[in-house]
């Protein structure tokens, strides 16, 4: 083992020891205040602000973002876009509203909403499967870590650890009472990737590279790519390497000289490439820099239907997601619940100014991860590739390493806790509802998609979380948004859209999932449902609302006022009181 | 003023309400004080109907007694000291909390550990809010202040409000206001306002959709904003391929908006949309419960 992996990997460990002892802490915390409800009230709305931001920067922000952008520049960033817009759309239209409802999860909601344990369960089943949907990069993002840090290691090795570290946490500790340590997350998330980028620019300022090249990108150093999918890669200028493998359907070992266009490799080869040479890129890809730069510069025809689908699925999803909505309950009301919305919107748009700046550098520092199609592991790479192998260059990388690891675990605990939440409130499965079956649930939770991680495709981190981003918006935003905002919505409608938005999203979604891609406008649909799911959810919803008018409840306008009255009229009924 | 949707402000945050942790206790708020930027210059009071109702709370000595002093976030300078006069409680006894209050939490959003609930359990709690008709309804302040202030009195049969604009004179000098004392002894009297809105009577209902109407258009308003601003970008960027490869400060243009400026951008929209929101509750809960 390398020094730089030991660094890395003592990195790791130790955030990942951290984060389980100061959660046990946490625990003892908890139970000397007796409520952690009560407890966690007292939290201002920047340290509020600092949790909620620090569980839902995860593995696809940490490391997609920037790897994404490395890909497809700047059509990449309206991933970051949407992610932090989604928090505006919470905000606008469901945080302070859901905070007076006394709700805290989308179960909770629809039951105080409609009353109707049939939504009630169907919401169930989606926070389940938005949640593992969620959980499965995350954990891929783990076993990446590791592959990467330490060559020697298997990606489910990675995998496990996380897995088991996770579960062990929540099991034992329960991360949702201790909002400073996912505060302290964040933080750590920021100084690790922000530290990297000073260092960088300070560095890149010096011997300034352009990036408006009409040409591909070059191999920095002599660089080895091992190759693990069947890929189509384009050259537009001839390109000689070394090559070990089957390369356009014949059995290679030696030198090897492509002419410009298109060329077949099967997995398992392996290609040499020495310093200068171009790179030769994956089929679809923008080629050349100077049109990586500009933005629609892929070859899809619909690439534009794409950016607007992904633009609908990441603005209207963020509501819907099982980790964000908990951490919305700490607040003590509604109008801090809008303020602490606020400073997450800041502390994101801070935090994804940094993958930004890192996926565009990855692109004169590491592009043979575009050979590979791993460019999720950009920002892990990134460091020493730029700076070269000295000490600083291997702690920095180890920095790196240990913020990717908590972007993992905090996101994970987040999810793991939200479902198993879900799960052992919900009476069909755990009538008793103790910590036991609580406990029993978070194993449940995390053992499932640790088990999905280990067999499905792994798409780009992001993309898999803009899946579920997709099933999100198709199914609570709707439900939410029509909930608090419109008086005529029905239990049948609820249904109703539900499983219209849930059925035709999750389905197209869990294709994608395991790797089916027809290309074309299918391929497209299936890889982003949104823009088509999410508009059906809503008409449907409303359609059967008013065709079933005679089932609204007598009590709505009631309902609704609590929702959107301040609390100091005293209405809500669901202060929990304070103690002194 | 309404020309973002508010409603005219003419009462402001005098009192402030109890639940209000981040303001710690000795802070409290006044108006004109410098305590977050809900503070605005246009919700300074009106001089006239302030100084009035001072006047006659000092007339009727109808004061808050002292163990309501004693709490974290009232004003002491504004309220006089004085007997508490003919028609208070004649024990001094601060009321006793709600028999039937029950915290939500006990019975719903239960955490991992706690036993599940029925649908029926939470209907009941639900139906607490009034069920004897002979009942006090719940206070407006309802941790440390008895009802003891002032109302306009309201038309019963209030025009429906459709562009938010609530009876701007109800709270004018010189006009006829209802004193609306303590509680007596054996008899209510609670805000005519704060219970309409509680009963959802055809006031009520036309207050409390008011409010949810001018809420909705404010975020609509700013979502819409943002939705067309940053959504016609990548529209523009295929009508006008220059716009891509445009550059300012050294940065092509689709970088620069979407990589730097879409961030500030929508924390302005959050930043303007939760005052906006925040001052619509005010200016709602103001008026009807003054």
């Amino acid at each position: 083992m390398t020094p730089a992996a030991v660094v890395a990997l003592s990195c790791i460990a130790i955030v990942a020891v951290a984060s389980t002892v100061i959660g046990s802490f946490g625990v003892r915390f908890a139970r000397n205040t007796s409520d952690f409800l009560v407890a966690s009230r007292t939290v201002g709305p920047t340290a509020n602000a600092g949790a909620i931001s620090g569980e839902y920067l995860s593995a696809a922000s940490f490391l997609g973002v920037a790897g994404l952008i490395l890909k497809y520049g700047p059509d990449a960033l309206w991933y970051p876009v949407g992610f932090t817009a989604g928090y505006l759309a919470l905000l606008l239209f469901v945080s302070a509203p859901l905070r007076r409802s006394g709700a805290y999860t989308v179960p909770d909601f629809a039951e105080f909403r409609l009353r109707s344990p049939g939504v009630q369960r169907l919401c169930t089943v989606f926070v389940i499967i938005i949640g593992w949907m969620y959980l499965l990069p995350q954990l891929q993002g783990a076993g990446l870590t590791v592959a990467t840090v330490v060559p020697t290691l298997p990606a489910w090795s990675g995998m496990v650890a996380a897995g088991v570290v996770v579960i062990a946490t929540v099991v034992f500790g329960g991360m949702r009472s201790i909002t400073f340590v996912q505060a302290f997350q964040f933080w750590l998330k920021f100084t690790a990737l922000a530290l990297p980028a000073v260092v960088l620019v300070i560095y890149v300022g010096g011997n300034h590279q352009p990036f408006n090249r009409p040409a591909p990108p070059q191999f920095p150093t002599d660089s080895s790519v091992a190759i693990k999918t069947d890929v189509v890669l384009r050259v537009t200028q001839p390109v000689t390497f070394e090559a070990d493998g089957v390369l356009d359907g014949v059995r290679t070992d030696g030198l090897v000289n492509w002419v410009p266009g298109r060329h077949t490799v099967l997995s398992g080869a392996q290609l040499n490439f020495t310093a200068g040479t171009s790179v030769p890129i994956p089929d679809g890809l923008p080629i050349r820099d100077s049109s990586w730069l500009t933005p629609l510069s892929g070859d899809s025809p619909y690439q534009l239907f794409g950016i607007y689908s992904l633009i609908m699925a990441t603005f209207l999803g963020t509501m819907g997601l099982p980790h964000v909505l908990v951490r919305f309950y700490t607040n003590p009301d509604g109008r801090a619940t809008r303020r602490t919305t606020v400073v997450v919107l800041a502390f994101l748009g801070a935090f994804y100014l940094l993958p930004t700046l890192l996926g565009a550098l990855s692109r004169l520092y590491v592009p043979q991860l575009l050979v590979s199609n791993n460019t999720d592991a950009a920002v892990l790479l990134l460091p020493t590739a730029a700076l070269g192998g000295g000490m600083f260059a291997t702690l920095l990388a180890g920095l790196v390493a240990a913020g990717a690891w908590a972007a993992f675990l905090s996101t994970s605990s987040g999810l793991v806790v939200g479902v198993a939440g879900v799960l052992s409130t919900s009476p069909s499965l755990f009538p008793r509802g103790t910590v036991r079956d609580f406990r029993v649930a978070a194993v449940i939770s995390g053992v499932v998609p640790l088990g999905l991680a280990l067999v499905a495709a792994r798409l780009d981190f992001s993309q898999t979380v803009s899946l579920a981003f997709a099933v999100a918006a198709s199914t609570f935003c709707p439900l939410l948004v029509l909930g608090i905002w419109w008086s005529g919505l029905t239990d049948r409608g609820a249904m109703a859209g539900l499983l219209v938005g849930g059925v035709a999203s999750g389905g197209a979604v869990t294709l994608s999932l395991f790797g089916l891609d027809p290309g074309g406008w299918v391929g497209m649909l299936l890889n982003r449902p949104a823009l088509i799911t999410v508009p059906a959810a809503f008409l449907t919803m409303t359609v059967v609302s008013k065709l079933t008018r005679k089932r609204l409840l007598p009590d709505v306008p009631r309902l609704l006022l609590r929702l959107h009255a301040p609390e100091r009229l005293g209405l809500s009924q669901d202060r929990v009181r304070r103690f002194g | 003023m309404s020309s973002d949707g508010r409603v005219p402000s003419v009462v402001s945050d005098e009192y402030p309400e109890p639940a209000d942790p981040p303001v710690p206790p000795g802070a409290a708020r006044r108006p004109g004080g410098e305590l977050g930027p809900d503070q605005d210059g246009d919700l300074v009071p009106d001089e006239s109907p302030i100084q009035l109702r001072r006047e006659l709370r000092r007339r009727v000595g109808n004061g808050p007694g002292p163990a309501d002093l004693a709490g974290p976030d009232t004003t002491p300078g504004d309220r006089p000291l004085s007997s508490p006069g003919r028609h208070a409680r004649r024990d001094g006894q601060p009321r006793p909390p709600r028999l039937d209050y029950v915290p939500r939490h006990a019975v719903r959003t239960p955490g991992p550990g706690s036993v599940p609930v029925s649908p029926t359990d939470v209907t009941e709690v639900f139906s607490r809010v009034r069920q004897d008709p002979t009942e006090r309804p719940m206070s407006a302040r309802p941790e440390s202040e008895p009802i003891r202030l002032i109302a306009p009195v309201l038309p019963l049969a209030a025009p429906p409000v459709p562009s938010l604009e609530p009876e701007p004179e109800s709270v004018a000098p010189g006009k006829r206001e209802r004193v609306v004392l303590s509680q007596r002894k054996g008899q209510t009297r609670p805000v005519r306002t704060v219970v309409d809105v509680q009963e959802l009577t055809q006031v009520g209902e036309v207050l409390s959709s008011s409010l949810i109407r001018s809420q909705l258009a404010l975020a609509l308003r700013i979502g819409g904003i943002a939705l067309i601003t940053l959504g016609s970008l990548p529209a523009m960027f295929v009508i006008f391929p220059v716009l891509g490869r445009f550059e300012l400060f050294g940065l092509r243009l689709p970088w620069l908006l979407l990589g730097v400026l879409a961030y500030p951008f929508l924390l302005a929209l959050g930043w303007w949309y939760a005052r906006s929101a925040e001052r619509l509750e005010q200016v709602f809960a103001d008026h009807i419960q003054n």
